[in-house]
């Protein structure tokens, strides 16, 4: 027989959404490992807290997170072991899941072999001293595998700042990028931008002048309008200086978008996906 | 070209076992804006919620095997270890395992677009016709990560309540699913 604590079934829901506290996490954890009934309510919580989860506002990530990822991914290629510790012991739970006539609240009984029954304690200890041998070495496993995933995180910092000044370079340099100087309707003093854009890389360099103060709350964005027609492209925010001096190098943009001007408004917070009007600097090709 | 399956997320990681980067951006495509959008809906930080983002898919990327073993939907899951990280995040924890390899009982197909996005919007319908105590406690425990106690706190409500407010939201919510 398994001693169970009583638990409280709307502990369930909180273990699911991590809240409880750890003693009443590790309670909560021993008794899932013994009710199949228990682990069948916890994937069904798993499920509801999936749907709820769906009614988040739905926003696309960043154009240059899936390159950014791919990067990543290009820089982890290698041919992976199979990980024995990944395959725990809740990854069958939908298995196991068929002993539907066990409570969930009632301590479950487990048939007893001869040998149990004759080595109780024995097979007590053992199992303690696996289980207590399990956990080291899974401990230990995540302290590797943490430390090794924080110096990856440097490593690609690093290689991203070296290809962020090559690319700025080449930007600047190159024959074929187009050059938009961006100027105001406005008289005194007439703020100016200048952005440097290279389509088919994706690269863009705005410096801007004279620019006005903006509140504390409001920002300057910087548009990018395609020259397909379709909705003008975030390509950075940026605040001025004292001096009235901005720029923005390098926004996360797609490649390949030919742009056939470009703008900046003045948004609310850290910016918007869509421009407000009125567009207070316009490009035109220089 | 047939519309992609349950199936074809297995197979999807199965590809991405044998190292296959393609696999891996067809399930970044197809699941980035739930976990992206749960993401910053926790942490209200567009660069923190592309760090959970990489961080998850790098995980499929390094241990595809883990996730092969769970036997729900992996949209599903994907939005739940979203949420769960960034509360990790908020809470400046590091990463907890629990959730990983434990099946998750959906019925929904969420490797279909179409089915996806109806199941969105059906999730938003459904969650407004909560009692709005039910509702908010929901919230305040999913997205903003707050503990019973600290709810109970905020609300001036007792711990039972609140505890079984969460549960009855979440029971709620399947039978207006169900029916």
């Amino acid at each position: 027989m398994i001693p169970v604590k009583h638990i409280d079934p709307d502990d369930i829901a909180l273990y699911a959404m991590q809240l409880l506290p750890p003693d009443e996490t590790e309670d909560m954890a021993l008794h899932l490992q013994h009710s199949a009934e228990a682990r069948r309510v916890l994937s069904e919580i798993y499920a509801d807290l999936a749907v709820f989860a769906h009614s988040a506002d739905m926003h696309s990530p960043p154009a240059m997170a899936r390159q950014r990822l791919m990067k990543h991914v290009a820089r982890e290629k290698k041919a992976l072991p199979v990980d024995p510790l990944s395959s725990r012991p809740f990854a069958v739970a939908g298995g196991l899941a068929t002993r539907g006539a066990s409570s969930l609240f009632e301590e479950e009984v487990q048939e007893k072999s001869l040998f149990a029954k004759a080595l109780p304690w024995a097979g007590w200890a053992i199992a303690a001293g696996l289980g207590g041998l399990s956990f080291t070495q899974y401990q230990q496993k995540t302290q590797i595998n943490s430390t090794l995933a924080a110096n990856q995180v440097e490593m690609a910092k690093t290689v991203a700042k070296a290809e962020l000044a090559n690319t700025l370079m080449e930007t600047m340099k190159d024959p074929t990028a187009v050059h938009f100087a961006l100027t105001s309707t406005d008289q005194k003093p007439p703020p100016q931008g200048r952005v440097t854009y290279v389509a088919e890389k994706g690269s863009l360099v705005l410096t801007a002048s004279n620019l006005d103060k903006l509140p504390p709350y409001k920002i300057y964005e910087l548009w990018l309008i395609p020259q397909d027609g379709h909705d003008p492209i975030p390509a950075g925010t940026f605040r001025p200086d004292a001096r009235g001096f901005a720029s923005v190098v390098m926004p996360e943009l797609p490649k390949g978008i030919a742009a056939k001007t470009f703008g900046v408004t003045i948004e609310d917070g850290e910016g918007s996906q869509l421009p407000t009007m009125p567009i207070v600097l316009k490009g035109q090709t220089s | 070209m047939p519309p992609p399956s349950a199936e074809d997320d297995a197979t999807l990681l199965a590809l991405v076992q044998r190292g296959d980067e393609q696999a891996m951006a067809a399930l970044f495509d197809r699941y980035s804006k739930v976990v992206y959008s749960v993401a910053l809906r926790v942490l209200r930080d567009p660069a923190s919620a592309e760090d959970v983002l990489q961080e998850i898919f790098m995980q499929i990327w390094r241990s595809p095997d883990s996730f092969l073993a769970t036997r729900g939907s992996l949209g599903g899951w994907l939005a739940v270890v979203s949420r769960n990280r960034s509360i990790d995040q908020l809470r400046r924890k590091r990463p907890t395992e629990q959730v990983d390899g434990i099946a998750l009982a959906s019925n929904y197909n969420l490797a279909d677009e179409a089915e996806r996005n109806i199941m969105i919007d059906r999730a938003r319908g459904v969650i407004l016709t909560l009692p709005h105590e039910q509702r908010k406690t929901l919230e305040m425990a999913f997205f903003d990560g707050l503990t019973h106690s600290e709810i109970a706190e905020m609300t001036g409500d007792a711990l039972g309540t609140v505890k079984t407010r969460i549960r009855t939201a979440l029971l709620s919510l399947r039978k207006a699913f169900q029916s």
